[in-house]
């Protein structure tokens, strides 16, 4: 696969791997990440055979929240830049493809949300709906984020519409729906890719930053950017409780970025 | 010109007249009691409270109330400090704007330096591992590297503060320079936060459109003329690299503005990003409206000196 | 050789500290760090911790509370503007007040000033916390400069603690021209004259407040010359103060996390203080939904005990706040002079629990870990401000223990003024509140009688009531009856009486003479000194 050509895509893309790996055998292998076996004398206990990273302020095992939290992050990530993607492709091609009135509702529909910066929108969400569930977090961040994937679909499909290809299909009679499908869509797939990869990035750091705000997700369920929010009240004391999600979250966002350009520098037209 | 001007900013002050409003109405309809640091006292005193703040009444009137008083320049009081609104915003608006513009201009001296530098040494072992330490700043949390810095600088070596934009301690009569520098060094901490965690967006811009324009015709004939390298970096490379980088000075707003109310946090920098979490969270509603509404005009204006860098430098970009 | 030259430079100025004023003696000065601004330090205006902690440094009271704290009685009490009293009957107490004590601008307190202070606080519309304590005092009148003459609607054992205690005074003659609704926007507010050991100096909104030393105070010239308080919202940015150095004293960090960070530094000692401090997860004894019907769950007193008994209290409070707390039989907290000691079930009993909890019907019959009858799942969602470290860590800590006996708990972190919304709905399963107490045990009856205002949950044991209005007018104070009401509201199981936790405080070492009351953390400050030899260059520098 042309992504992972160069070397720094596949440790990219390992370490992810890796992450999921750890999330998905967690519960076969590490401790319960809820448990709280020793309040008293296990908490904060450095790294060691029985707690390869160490356990936190209640005795927790602080790898089997990594993983878990790993595992929270991954799929947030995941899908709310799928959502985001889904939704710009969507409104940016169907904008292109209709045109007219309707192109300009809908972009400046777009301008409009998009005046409203992220953070702002998220921290109001979360102050509205104190006890959101996870599903609603990952449509939250979705539904905030595929704005610039909207612009950049309607751009390159503008583009499109004017080829020869595609004024000979429209020339012919296709459909709507045709001409998005079979036409616009698999020559702006590769601007979408990149865009989820990118997307993946940013939702993970959102999430984490909400959840360090205390918003995002509840506990007792970890998430990096809360065992980021618990771990700095110690962080003289037992600094990795602090660390490891830290470093764990910006090993995650970078894989994603590196795969991001290199799904970008797969689909360049002057490297193909 | 002018007509795209006038359409350009009508549209402009539309858009941020719907997403006011809708906003207004959003933080007045967020569940919580604005009155809840009032929970003690008994329900008269409450209840005035209530009516002092306008808070009794049907959400329109409130609307309606606002908007007259914006147009007086009165954006009523706070219910959690008891101030007038104007005069908070007033003190919290400097320290973001500080933050945010050294923010910037480190930011941009440093893509445009840096960038065209690793653009003339492409594919070099400096460029990529500058790259790759770049990136790698760029995908720290904002908040972890924070919370980093501040443990290494003010609890273990001692040399900065640890939060705040000034020390209070400092007496009446400490000359101007002292306290420049005293600012400086808080300012100093979220100020790198936010630079090694940003500057690497506008710096990949420039230098891939500093690669693309070295690999120009019109440069190679410069070069083939004889041209020393370092004109033709700086004169005609460069040149052709402004407009990215205009590009994402408009769309740098919205980003200063989220970073800002993570970073202010921890570092307790006491700008608007701060104050907006503190009255959002609070629900202390006429500062929350006011803070929501900055941040949407500064996003609305970037994104107008955005459009308007782009038509400017190159007409031949369609609407 | 330009370029490293102006790195080194601006890397200096920038570590640089900015040059402190080195004056002739002005010995002592301390930085309170603190959670929110004073904004109202004035008795009757303020209603926060901070405002409280200005004030006391500001305004005298008549007397201030004794080392046990005691509230009843006629004894026990220290004299601080009063420099003695006497009873002249059932309904009459009669004081008499130090003549040398001075307002800051050098008028002398007069029995007027008290009088005074007494009516404008027993009118409602002014103070109104204050009118519900004062409602039994019928008249406070001045016999001369130096008497105040106190009478009573009804004997009851807290006449002094009332008359003497609740109500720092304040100055008439600077008072009188105000109204009481303009006071909290008037000039006095801003810059409070009072007759305190300190006087106040500058205030910079959201930020500091600077008190300075009264030099020749009548109980004494304070040896600490200068007071900063300078707030701060966020807690670790209030420890990372101290820690650099910009700070010198920081209370409420009863947390072992918040301990390590101090213990582990050479520059400061941790004090314990006993405070009036409870945490209890309340349960709603009727259903959030309809008010007048019973909670499908809680209702059922076995189901509460069980709760309770669900939880080893002892190990929560050991593991959160170390050896600093208590486990409090019903709401007693560890400094209540009442309070009934110690708690028999605090070690809790999973066994126990499981029989009630079958008793009443609930058992797994899915073995999926959590306990249903008829169909419906034991589930209950717990509320809490989620800006409390305590109350998160110990909703993290209590819903594990009761996940193992069976009972699923959902934690609903809040944002405050939710928190406050839902509680004042009733909108809840279970809160997990805090309190601090009054010194005074009466109280109790707000909270925990059936007809109490802060009563929301619906407990209703007449037994209680009982108790809880013979212990209030009980000649000799009540003490026992006290107790048996506290064991009995514990007996019944309204709330898991979580921890009482001492208020630990970080003083930095080089202060001697260090006294950190109950009744006013920092009320004492007069008697702190630096030690010679320590000072700090803001020790040294004069009062501006």
């Amino acid at each position: 696969m042309k992504v992972l050509a160069t070397p720094g895509a596949r440790v990219a893309a390992g370490t992810l791997a890796a992450f999921a790996l750890l999330a998905a055998i967690a519960p076969w292998v590490l401790p319960d990440p809820y448990a709280i076996p020793d309040a008293i004398g296990g908490r904060l206990l450095g790294p060691s055979l029985s707690h390869p990273l160490g356990t936190d302020a209640l005795s927790r095992d602080l790898l089997a929240r990594l993983a878990r939290g790993g595992a929270v992050s991954l799929q947030v990530g995941l899908m709310a830049a799928l959502i985001a993607t889904a939704l710009g492709g969507a409104i940016g091609l169907t904008a292109a493809s209709v045109g007219g009135g309707w192109d300009t509702v809908l972009m400046r529909t777009t301008d409009g949300l998009a005046s409203v910066p992220r953070a702002f929108a998220i921290l109001f969400a979360a102050a509205a709906w104190p006890t959101m569930p996870l599903w609603a977090l990952i449509l939250l961040l979705g539904v905030t984020g595929w704005y610039a994937v909207a612009r950049i679909a309607r751009g390159e499909a503008v583009r499109l519409m004017q080829t020869d290809a595609l004024l000979a299909a429209r020339a012919l009679g296709a459909g709507r729906v045709r001409v998005i499908f079979r036409h616009l869509l698999p020559n702006v797939a590769g601007q979408l890719a990149v865009a989820t990869a990118l997307g993946v990035g940013e939702a993970m750091l959102l999430e984490a930053g909400l959840s360090f705000l205390g918003a995002g997700v509840r506990p007792p369920v970890p998430s990096w950017g809360s065992m980021i929010h618990d771990g700095k009240d110690v962080l003289l004391t037992a600094p990795w409780a602090t660390l490891a999600p830290g470093l764990a979250l910006t090993c995650a966002v970078l894989a994603a970025n590196r795969i991001g350009d290199a799904v970008r520098d797969a689909f360049d037209p002057r490297t193909r | 010109m002018s007509r795209w001007l006038l359409r350009r900013a009508a549209q402009g002050a539309l858009t941020w007249g719907i997403a006011a409003t809708a906003l207004f109405l959003l933080v007045r309809l967020l569940p919580g009691d604005p009155l809840a640091s009032a929970a003690d006292l008994p329900p008269e005193t409450r209840d005035s409270l209530a009516r002092l703040y306008g808070l009794d009444q049907p959400l329109l009137t409130q609307l309606h109330h606002f908007v007259r008083g914006l147009l007086h320049g009165d954006l009523g009081v706070s219910i959690l400090h008891g101030r007038p609104v104007t005069e908070l915003i007033r003190d919290h608006l400097p320290p973001t704007l500080l933050l945010g513009a050294s923010v910037l201009v480190a930011d941009l001296a440093i893509a445009l330096w840096l960038g065209t530098r690793l653009a003339a040494r492409a594919g070099s072992v400096t460029d990529r591992w500058t790259m790759r330490a770049l990136l790698t700043a760029h995908g720290l949390p904002p908040f972890w590297l924070g919370l980093l810095l501040v443990w290494l600088f003010a609890l273990v070596w001692r040399i900065l503060p640890a939060g705040g934009i000034t020390d209070p301690m400092l007496h009446a009569d400490t000359g101007l320079l002292a306290r420049a520098v005293d600012v400086a060094r808080h300012l100093f901490l979220p100020w790198l936060t936010l630079t090694l965690t940003g500057v690497v967006v506008p710096l990949r811009h420039h230098r891939e459109a500093v690669i693309e324009a070295l690999d120009a015709d019109w440069v190679r004939s410069a070069r083939a003329r004889g041209v020393p390298e370092g004109e033709v970096l700086t004169r005609h490379a460069s040149r052709a690299a402004l407009t990215p980088i205009l590009m994402v000075a408009g769309l740098w707003l919205p980003m200063i503005l989220t970073g800002a109310v993570l970073v202010e946090t921890t570092f307790a920098w006491p700008g608007l990003g701060w104050l907006m979490a503190e009255s959002v969270g609070g629900r202390d509603y006429p500062v929350a409206t006011a803070c929501v509404l900055l941040g949407t005009a500064a996003v609305v204006f970037g994104s107008f000196v955005a459009d308007l860098a782009q038509r400017l430098l190159d007409p031949r970009v369609a609407e | 050789m330009l370029r490293p030259a102006l790195v080194v430079l601006a890397l200096a100025t920038l570590t640089a500290r900015p040059p402190d004023r080195l004056t002739a003696q002005a010995p002592g000065s301390i930085v309170i760090v603190s959670g929110q601004f004073p904004s109202q330090p004035v008795p009757t205006l303020g209603r926060g911790l901070a405002d409280n902690d200005i004030a006391d440094l500001l305004f005298l009271r008549l007397v201030r509370l004794g080392p046990t704290l005691t509230t009843a009685g006629d004894r026990g009490f220290v004299p601080q503007l009063a420099k003695s009293w006497t009873r002249r009957d059932s309904l009459t107490l009669v004081f008499e007040l130090d003549a040398r004590a001075k307002w800051h601008d050098g008028v002398p307190v007069t029995a007027k000033d008290v009088a005074w202070t007494f009516t404008r606080a027993r009118d409602p519309a002014v103070a109104p916390a204050h009118a519900t304590a004062l409602r039994w005092l019928a008249s406070v009148a001045a016999d001369g400069d130096h008497r105040v003459v106190v009478r009573f609607t009804k004997a009851y054992p807290t006449q002094l603690f009332d008359a003497a205690w609740q109500l720092p005074v304040l100055p008439a003659h600077l008072l009188d021209s105000i109204p009481p609704a303009q006071l909290s926007t008037s000039a006095f507010v801003k810059s409070p004259v009072g007759n305190g050991p300190y006087r106040f100096v500058r205030s910079v909104p959201g930020q500091l407040v600077e008190l300075v030393a009264v030099p020749g105070h009548y109980l004494g010239t304070p040896k600490l010359a200068r007071v900063v308080y300078r707030a701060s919202a966020d807690g670790d940015t209030r420890m990372n103060l101290l820690l650099s150095g910009e700070g010198d004293g920081l209370e409420q960090l009863s947390l072992k996390s918040q301990q390590e960070r101090f213990s582990a530094s050479p520059d400061f000692r941790l004090v314990q203080v006993p405070s009036f401090h409870v945490m209890y997860a309340l349960f709603n004894q009727r259903s959030p939904s309809d008010r007048a019907a019973p909670h499908p769950v809680l209702a059922d007193a076995k189901v509460r005990q069980a709760l309770v008994l669900a939880l080893d209290r002892a190990t929560a409070a050991k593991a959160l706040y170390g050896d600093a707390a208590t486990v409090p039989v019903g709401p007693g907290s560890m400094a209540l002079w009442a309070r009934a000691e110690p708690s028999t079930t605090a070690g809790g009993d999973t066994a126990r629990a499981a029989a009630l909890l079958a008793e009443a019907g609930w058992s797994d019959r899915d073995g999926d870990g959590v306990r249903e009858q008829g169909g419906r799942p034991l589930r209950l969602s717990l509320i809490f401000p989620g800006t409390s470290p305590a109350r998160r860590l110990a909703a993290q800590l209590i819903q594990e223990q009761w996940r193992r006996v069976g009972i699923q708990v959902e934690l609903e972190p809040l944002e405050f003024p939710a928190y406050i919304e839902r509680r004042n709905a009733r909108n809840f399963d279970i809160d997990l509140t805090a309190v601090n107490q009054d010194p005074n045990p009466a109280g109790l009856l707000q909270g925990w009688s059936c007809a109490g205002g802060n009563n929301i949950v619906g407990y209703c044991d007449p037994g209680v009531d009982s108790l809880l209005n013979r212990a209030e007018g009980a000649r000799d104070g009540g003490r026992e009856l006290w107790q048996a009401a506290l064991r009995r509201i514990d007996a019944g199981a309204p709330a898991a009486f979580l921890v009482s936790p001492a208020n630990v405080v970080a003083v930095h070492r080089r202060y001697t003479g260090v006294t950190l009351r109950a009744d006013g953390l920092w009320s004492a400050l007069a008697a702190w000194s630096v030690t010679a030899g320590s000072e700090l260059p803001r020790d040294r520098t004069g009062a501006p």
